[in-house]
């Protein structure tokens, strides 16, 4: 069953046109949908969500032709609206209970069933009885994705889901998401582009109603590789730097301000290469700029293809796919952008290039697959404080002696200094940096590869996988995770890691091996908490507790360019 | 702070006068004001409000418009003051607004200035619409005085300026401390609920200063004191600020700054922990681990119908909590029972006696106040669940559930009906609370069961699916809102517009009217076909709300469209077309039953028909016919089909002196003719049997003195069921009809059209209400039958099995044949040509006097006053043949009819009395025993009416009427003491002052009183009393048993008034003789005061008490226009003591104008002192004639003032015709189709 959308057409009375003949196919599967606010993914996810009504085009799912037939769609439909309410005297029980009826589970039985699942498995059965009206965003959120899950849906339509949470309940969030798409094909929209690195195999970029990309994150991000360069400016010359390059980011960090540029070849010494990211693929598409270098052809990228080359080239149900994908994927240049989690597995194994691992050839069925990765829900304990360490370890003395930009501003260029000798065996190691990244979202949930990651990325692999700007700001911060008692204080709420480290610390433990491989995926919560353990010791006295807290929040608050701020905030307004 | 203040006062007037509803309200209160002015200006026949003698734009008719307006305009006070402070909760931005450094006082403050002051725009929709309405040419000129700008000035001060502080206030404090909008709309509910109440109240005898403090809109006090203002003072007096309607406004605005102040102290500029309220929220839980994989349940899963029926109940189910879970379902819910308990304790009220809480009464309550509550309440929850899933904003989730549109739109419908059912259930249990805290146990679940869940809730559910409708289709929850009121407002409006059957306006059903007699009788059947009609036309609108339920984010014009057209799939086309093929089908059968079985006429055709009659007949008025000197009945009743047979012979007799060539019957009722043949050769010239007028030439004509025979044959065959059930001749148990029903002789002018307007729209002259007292074809003929004088009748009735049929006269012979029962009665003195048929299954209990049989035949159940009855008779009896002469008859019976009319009727000795007055009445030891009096009443009617029998000229009912009350007074006296007869003489007080407040046309003296009831009844019982204290009994009853000596038995011509008046006159002593004038032949009024009263102890036991009075009277015209005269009146002074309806001291004293000053010596506490404290003449205020004495404890007896008793709103009418004796009652319009004299629901019948 695979979504089709094809030449897909929205104008609003305004005259706002909110979709230009959009053409997505979309495979089961975790598929991100970015872009800025008024790009059209609401729209999109409403009219697949059977909500609102398409000028033009046509969608299918599998056989149902979505546009018409929203009685079947609906059937088989899980959705998370963007922004939702909830009755306020109703309970979680009550409720889920509620919209299990209408979804057709008539019995009874089955329907507690259900019910005590989903609400089980969304952590919210020891608040069933609770009333909605009391329920955090995140609980909310959860409720919600119960309520989408209900009857096995095919098509979940998950728009905008981390918006409003507090860093901490994204996470948890994203984690209960990242779970989904086992056979369903999930449609995530988001404006936060960590949601999509974190957890999309697939993703198009949306913007104006046009679709500007559509690709596998890391293929996006390869293409960008060794072309994104960065450089610190005085924010007097900003305006001219911005006429004489092709800037696609301008951070402000620790008050000085970051531009990162796309160029193929370094616009002069000042320049330092950096590792690209999503986010710099994100912006380079958002400033109009191409992916790929003028000369080369865009085999890697498909820009708002057209949607007959996409029937041509169909890609696979999970049932029947594994032995076309194999047959055609050294052929078929697209074959990269649709490369199934359980494709990962083999390829990360090797540790090698996704372009040369072939990834079909090694590739097992995906059902074989599902299986082992259930059973393998225990050992992830045992690997989880293992992984950690040794990448984090390794990079650590190179990072060390470098001051934290906050601590000693002056030391800035030491910082970068240590970016440079990060990034070297980064940047030739470019194509197999990403793979490792992917690998660890799933390291959970695949034990095997897990325990083979633990070398071969301890080299290159930590820092692609931490921000940017943030790694460029807190580079010691990851390698203090070790030091950090266990894995504990990345797991906690940053206010109550500060406040109280010794009760997080006890807090957590129970939780900690399930969490770990999250620490490495969600960089985020790697970052604050370390820091604020790690801080001190370096430029501060050990004293005051309260004081290396400050730093993060005073930055969270300086950065007005990352769209994904308001959100981190947990700032409701963000949309 | 000040300017702070202001300038939110001003932002928020700029955003109010921005919005487009604030203007639509301005446009909609400028048509109200306008309309309501124009139509009591006269603009429109059909609609009026105001009466021709009456100004329409005086400061009176000005004040009341704009009062009862500003009430109407609650709700813009609460869209405008309750959105102003609940704006920001709603949009969120209050937290923007709480860390302004404004004061919470100027924040408040400002907005609830701000609001007022659009509001106050707003209402100067009111002066203006009305002002503009004078000036247009469509007006009657006359109807338009010239007042200046004060008349709108001063009542806009006065009641628009502060209704709109005290509800903005309210709303504005409501919404800012609750940050609720259901608070807003709980709040207007109790505002009309104290409304409702301090009108209630307002209604009643005594008035006391709490219950005119109680409204808050002021609209009672103004009433109360307007109440007794004659037309010419409301035509020339500016607007009366009495100290009892200053107290009120300046009590209400110091509630409502108090309120306001309160507001703004309670008010925090914060947050609320938690908006929602309730409970604190509970931790959050954190996601599982990662590691737990998702076990995404696969349930199984149907989508058949018995699933979607497993949907509806379940969203039915949930919607129903979530509005029963609701704290403000319950606040509406309590208001309205609380409302109901207040209502209650007036129930049935009459003389301030109360009826006994029969369940039939309880429900009626619940039918009437009840039912405005619940459309509200209707209307409101059916736009809230509508819109519940947008405002809690699942709709994005719901929306995309697996379920057809219908599902949650039957859900919802049903969770309405579920709730109102529950409403319905509290009502019930409410009503049985009632009955028992009232001390009556004969519940009857079955009724309430069929009443309130059967009748009741099929039509809210008929609403309820309307309201959801109209609210989907608008999609715009306001204007919802505003569609449904409309259509409330504006049915009954259709009916006059002349779209009359029922099938013309949504839910309109042919009345369902019980009676403990009759039970809901044939109007069932007929109500159920209808509401088949409509159960079907409301799946065809549930259908259509399918069709546009709104369903995702296209809320376009053009979407909508195309989504319906989209979703009008072939099951649902099927569907729909097969509802409206049933729908024909039903419709069909029920205008086959109503309009081709039955008549059905449009008003105006009613109308039409019965101008052209006068237009085609009336010329033959003058016409010589003979007169009826014997009737034969045989009449044939089949009480279960609701049919009957008359055959009947009249002897007629030629006594005009002249030949008579034609003779001419009329039919007045819709009987069918089916033989009508005179016993001399001739030929029927006019057959018209849609205005029911025969004709017949005569071969030859009659002599003088020569008689001749009518033979007629007439039937009344139910046939189906009519649009409106008639109730008349027959139904199935309780059957009562008069000779109205049966042939006259000679044109009657009863049967003319009546309506003022309605005359002039048909081009007929303007009808004198009754002949000049001296007109001699008046004269010639009884008030009580224009076709005969005195009768021999017989009549033989045969009915069904089990019921007793009953005539006039001796029953001579009872038989059983075939099944039905046969009653022969004959009559054994010659009568008035004025009989009643009747018959229902009877219990009868009887008594003798003397050897008079007296007989009271009554529904089994009804046994609760029937020894009063008797007793009244036996009472009656005595006294009448002691006073005034013999009784004629050898029988006197009381006969209970169904409450389909409201009356007490006297025929020959025999007297049909309502169930509904009496029978169910609940008389307290201390109350008036009124099924006493009406009996008494109608004993004396034997004398009065059918033994002197008056002219059909101005004064008739003076004779009959008067005398009867006067009768009753009498006997009342005897019976219960004077105590009670001055209790009494209050409610005839009041009711005349009201009555000729109401005047439409002129007022006129007692002795020409032209069937004016509130001349007749009220003023001649306190007139006849007040004679009757100043010149004793026995002169009184002298003089009235002189009148009858000359005047019984009397034929043509027939006596006046005049010969009353001169007997009266006769026993008066000269010194007295103003008195008589003053009572009965001028229309004079006294006003009479106690200036000043204490008393003081006097040494060795007994009080002096210190007196000063006034007294003064002015003598009126025909619309009140008053002149003072001088006075040399003979007036009672009197103490009380302890006992406040006898007093211990009691003279009277002749006054000549000038303030008189007394000094009595009483020997026991005195309490009170006053001129007049008997209430003996008539004064429009006569609180005033009596003081507390100072210096002494205040009365103890003065409870019953205080409570409220009803002799205004609907009883006075009620008990007016409930004593029409022999007057023939307001002739029903003619051919009012189906002419009988119907008694629709709504007009005459229900009390």
């Amino acid at each position: 069953m695979e979504l089709k959308i094809d030449r897909l057409r929205k104008t609003y009375p305004n005259g706002v046109h909110a979709l230009r003949d959009v053409s997505l196919t979309i495979v089961p599967g975790m598929f991100g949908l970015l872009g800025p606010n008024g790009a059209g993914k609401s729209t999109l996810m409403r009219i697949l969500a059977t909500l609102q009504e398409a000028d033009g085009g046509a969608v299918t799912l599998g056989d149902i032709d979505v546009l018409r037939d929203k009685e079947s769609v609906r059937r088989t439909l899980g959705y998370l609206p963007q922004e939702f309410g909830l009755y306020p005297k109703s309970t979680a029980a009550e409720l889920l209970d509620h919209f299990a009826l209408l979804k057709g589970v008539v019995s009874a039985r089955e329907r507690r069933e259900t019910v005590r699942s989903l609400l089980e498995q969304t952590n919210l059965w020891d608040a069933r009885d609770q009333r909605l009206g009391g329920f955090s965003g995140g609980m909310r959120q959860r409720f919600g994705i119960a309520v989408a899950l209900i009857g096995n849906p095919r098509l979940i339509i998950v728009d905008e889901p981390t918006a409003g949470l507090d860093p901490a309940e994204r996470v948890r969030f994203l984690n209960l998401l990242s779970a989904l798409g086992e056979n369903a094909v999930v449609l995530l929209s988001t404006h936060i582009v960590e949601d999509v690195s974190d957890l999309c195999q697939r993703m198009a970029v949306i913007q104006g109603g046009r679709i500007l990309l559509e690709a596998v994150p890391a293929e996006a991000v390869r293409a960008l590789h060794g072309r994104v360069w960065r450089r610190e400016v005085p924010r007097d010359e900003l305006a001219a730097f911005e006429q004489a390059h092709q800037v696609i980011s301008t951070t402000l960090l620790g008050g000085e301000t970051v531009v990162h540029v796309v160029a193929d070849a370094a616009p002069d010494g000042t320049f330092q290469r950096v590792q690209p990211d999503l986010k710099d693929v994100y912006f380079t598409l958002m400033r109009g700029l191409s992916l790929h270098r003028e000369q080369s052809a865009p085999v890697e990228l498909h820009v708002a293809p057209p949607s007959a080359e996409f029937e041509r080239i169909a890609p696979h149900t999970p049932a029947a796919a594994p032995a076309p994908l194999a047959a055609d994927a050294a052929a078929d240049p697209w074959a990269a952008f649709r490369r199934r989690p359980e494709d990962d597995a083999p390829r990360m194994a090797d540790s090698a290039p996704i372009v040369d691992a072939a990834p079909p050839v090694a590739s097992p069925a995906p059902h074989a697959d599902a299986a082992p990765q259930r059973d393998d829900a225990a050992p992830v304990i045992d690997p989880a404080p293992v992984i950690d360490p040794a990448p984090v370890i390794d990079s650590a003395p190179q990072i060390d002696p470098a001051p934290t930009r906050e601590s000693a501003p002056q030391a800035q260029p030491g910082a970068a200094d240590v970016r440079a000798s990060i990034h070297p065996p980064a940047t030739g190691n470019s194509p197999s940096t990403i793979p490792p990244r992917m690998d660890e979202d799933r390291a959970a949930v695949h034990p095997p590869r897990v325990a083979d990651d633990q070398n071969p990325p301890a080299s290159g692999m930590v820092p692609p996988m931490i921000d940017e700007d943030r790694a460029a700001v807190h580079p010691p911060r990851d390698d203090q995770d070790p030091p950090a008692p266990g894995m504990a204080a990345p797991r906690m709420d940053e206010d109550r890691a500060a406040v109280h480290p010794p009760r997080v610390a006890d807090d957590q433990n129970p939780l900690a091996p399930g969490m770990v491989p999250l620490m490495i995926d969600e960089d985020r919560a790697a970052v604050h908490p370390p820091r604020d353990d790690q801080n001190p010791p370096a430029p501060r006295t050990e004293s005051a507790p309260e004081l290396p807290f400050f730093p993060p929040v005073d930055r969270s608050v300086i950065h007005p360019h990352s769209p994904d701020n308001p959100a981190r905030r947990g700032d409701e307004g963000a949309e | 702070m000040m300017s702070v203040l202001l300038r939110l006062a001003a932002f928020e007037l700029r955003h109010q006068g921005r919005r487009i509803s604030t203007w639509v309200y301005f446009a909609v209160f400028f048509a109200l004001a306008f309309v309501m002015m124009a139509a009591t200006a006269g603009a429109w026949d059909s609609f009026e409000l105001g009466a021709a003698v009456v100004k329409a734009n005086s400061p009176a008719s000005i004040a009341g418009i704009m009062a009862v307006l500003a009430i109407v305009g609650v709700p813009v006070a609460a869209g405008l003051a309750g959105r102003a402070a609940f704006r920001d909760f709603e949009t969120g931005i209050h937290p923007l607004f709480f860390t302004t450094p404004t004061s919470k006082g100027a924040y408040l403050g400002g907005r609830y200035l701000g609001s007022v002051a659009a509001n106050l725009l707003v209402m100067l929709s009111l002066p203006l619409g009305m002002a503009t309405a004078t000036v247009m040419p469509f007006v009657e000129a006359g109807r338009i005085g010239s007042y200046g700008p004060m008349a709108y000035v001063i009542p806009f001060v006065l009641f628009v300026i502060p209704d709109v502080l005290l509800a903005s206030a309210l709303f504005l404090g409501l919404a800012a401390l609750t940050r609720r909008f259901a608070a807003v709309q709980a709040g207007g509910l109790a505002l009309l609920v104290a409304w409702s109440v301090a009108a209630v109240f307002a209604a009643a005898l005594d008035f006391s200063w709490w219950t005119q403090l109680m409204d808050p809109f002021g609209w009672a006090p103004l009433r109360w004191s307007l109440r007794y203002w004659s037309v010419d003072e409301r035509n020339t007096l500016a607007l009366p600020l009495t100290a009892s309607l200053l107290r009120n406004r300046a009590l209400w605005l110091a509630l409502t700054g108090a309120g306001l102040a309160w507001a703004v102290h309670r008010f925090r500029f914060a947050q609320f922990v938690r908006e929602e309220g309730g409970a604190p929220p509970p931790p959050p839980t954190e996601a599982p681990s990662l590691s737990a994989v998702l076990r995404i349940p696969r349930p199984v899963r149907s989508f058949s119908p018995g699933a979607r029926a497993r949907q509806v109940a379940a969203a039915a189910h949930a919607g129903f909590l979530r509005i029963v879970r609701g704290p403000w379902f319950w606040i509406l819910a309590s208001l309205c029972i609380l409302f109901m308990l207040l209502m209650s304790t007036e129930l049935g009220s009459l003389y301030g006696t109360q009826t006994f809480p029969v369940t039939y009464q309880v429900v009626d309550l619940l039918g009437t106040s009840f039912a405005l509550f619940l459309v509200i309440i209707v209307a409101v929850y059916a736009g809230e669940l509508v819109w519940e899933e947008r405002e809690v904003r699942v709709a994005g989730i719901y929306d995309s559930m697996p379920i057809p549109n219908w599902v949650p739109l039957a859900g919802k419908a049903i969770a309405l009906t579920g709730m109102i059912a529950v409403l319905m259930t509290a009502a019930m249990v409410c009503g049985m609370l009632i009955q028992t805290v009232q001390g009556y146990f004969r519940y009857e679940p079955g009724l309430y069961l069929k009443e309130l869940f059967g009748l009741g809730l099929s039509g809210y559910v008929l609403l309820i699916v309307l309201a959801m409708t109209i609210h989907t289709l608008a999609n715009h929850k306001y204007v919802g809102h505003l569609a449904v009121i409309l259509f409330f407002v504006l049915a009954p409006f259709a009916v006059t517009a002349g779209l009359s059957h029922n099938l013309f306006i949504y839910g309109g059903t042919p009345t369902t009217f019980y009676s403990d007699m009759n039970g809901y009788g044939h109007t069932v059947r007929a109500w159920a076909w209808y509401m088949a009609f409509w159960a079907l036309a409301a799946a065809l609108l549930l259908l259509m709300a399918h069709l546009f339920w709104v369903r995702g984010q296209e809320t376009s014009r053009d979407w909508r469209m195309r989504l319906a057209r989209g979703r009008a799939t072939r099951p649902v086309l099927a569907t729909a077309l097969a509802v409206l093929a049933l729908m024909t089908a039903t419709g069909g059968w029920i205008v086959h039953n109503t309009v081709t079985l039955n008549e059905w006429t449009p008003e105006e055709d009613a109308a039409r028909i019965q101008a052209q009659y006068e237009k085609d007949y009336r010329k033959y008025l003058s016409l010589p016919q003979p007169r009826i000197t014997d009737v034969k009945l045989n009449v044939d009743l089949y009480p279960e089909r609701r049919s009957m047979r008359i055959r009947g012979v009249y002897r007629l007799v030629n006594r005009s002196g002249r030949p008579v060539d034609q003779i001419h019957v009329d039919l007045t009722s819709s009987l069918r003719v089916e033989r009508m043949q005179l016993g001399v050769p001739a030929r029927q010239f006019i057959d018209d049997d849609e205005k029911g007028y025969h004709a017949f030439r005569l071969a030859r004509p009659l002599a003088p003195g020569d008689s001749t025979e009518l033979r007629f044959q007439v039937s009344y065959l139910a046939r189906g069921f009519e649009d409106e059930p008639s109730f008349f001749p027959v139904v199935e148990n309780g059957t009562f009809f008069s000779n109205e029903w049966v042939p006259g002789i000679g044109y009657n002018e009863q049967g003319e059209l009546a309506d003022e307007q309605a005359r002039d729209r048909y081009g007929l002259p303007e009808r004198p209400r009754a002949r000049p007292i001296n007109d001699a074809a008046g004269v010639a003929r009884n008030a009580i039958s224009r076709d005969a004088d005195w009768i021999n009748f017989a009549a033989t009735l045969s009915t069904s099995g089990d019921q007793t049929a009953i005539a006039p006269g001796r029953l001579v012979r009872e038989w059983r044949k075939g099944g039905r029962r046969f009653f022969e009665y004959r009559m054994d003195v010659p009568m008035l040509s004025f009989y009643s048929i009747q018959s229902a299954r009877y219990a009868v209990q009887r008594d003798r006097w003397r050897d008079v049989q007296i007989e009271v035949f009554h529904h089994p159940g009804h046994e609760y006053n029937v020894a009063r009855m008797i007793r009244a008779i036996q009472k009656s009896l005595d006294y009448y043949t002691a006073q005034f002469g013999p009784y004629q008859h050898k029988q006197i019976r009381i006969v209970e009819f169904p409450r389909y009319a409201d009356f007490a009727q006297s025929f020959a000795g025999t007297v049909p009395y309502s169930e509904g007055i009496g029978f169910i009445a609940d008389v307290g030891d201390d109350d008036i025993d009124y099924p006493f009096f009406v009996t008494a009443h109608e004993v004396g009617h034997q004398w009065w009416g059918h033994q002197a029998v008056p002219a059909d000229v101005q004064g008739a009912a003076m004779l009959s009427e008067t005398l009867a009350e006067y009768s009753a007074l009498m006997v009342m006296e005897k019976e219960f003491g004077r105590e009670k007869i001055g209790r009494f003489l209050r409610f005839e007080l009041d009711g005349y002052l009201k009555g000729r407040s109401e005047e439409r046309r002129a007022e006129m003296p007692l002795a020409l009183v032209e069937n004016q009831q509130y001349i007749h009844y009220n003023k001649g019982a306190l007139a006849m009393y007040a004679l009757r204290d100043y010149l004793g009994e026995q002169r009184v009853n002298g003089a009235v048993r002189a009148y009858l000596e000359e005047t019984r038995g009397k034929a043509a011509p027939y006596p006046t008034s005049a010969a009353l008046v001169r007997q009266l006159r006769a026993a008066t002593p000269d010194s007295l003789a103003y008195l008589v004038d003053d009572l009965f032949s001028t229309i004079t009024l006294w006003d009479l005061q106690a200036v000043s009263a204490r008393s003081t102890a006097v040494r060795g036991g007994g009080f002096d008490v210190d007196l000063v009075v006034t007294a003064a009277k002015v003598r009126a015209d025909g619309l009140g226009r008053s002149q003072p005269v001088q006075i040399g009146d003979w007036i009672d002074v009197g103490v009380f003591g302890a006992n406040e309806d006898t007093p211990i001291y009691l003279r009277k004293f002749r006054f000549d104008g000038q303030p008189r000053r007394f000094r009595i010596r009483v020997n026991e506490r005195p309490t009170r002192a006053g001129i007049d404290p008997l209430h003996k003449l008539i004064d429009r205020d006569v609180a005033d004639n009596v003081k507390e004495l100072a210096g002494s404890r205040p009365a103890v007896g003065t409870m019953y003032r205080a409570r409220p008793a009803d002799t205004a709103g609907a009883a006075p009418p009620r008990v007016d015709s409930a004593r029409s004796g022999t007057v023939r009652r307001a002739p029903a319009a003619r051919r009012d189709t189906v002419a009988r004299p119907a008694a629709r629901r709504d007009s005459a019948a229900r009390p």
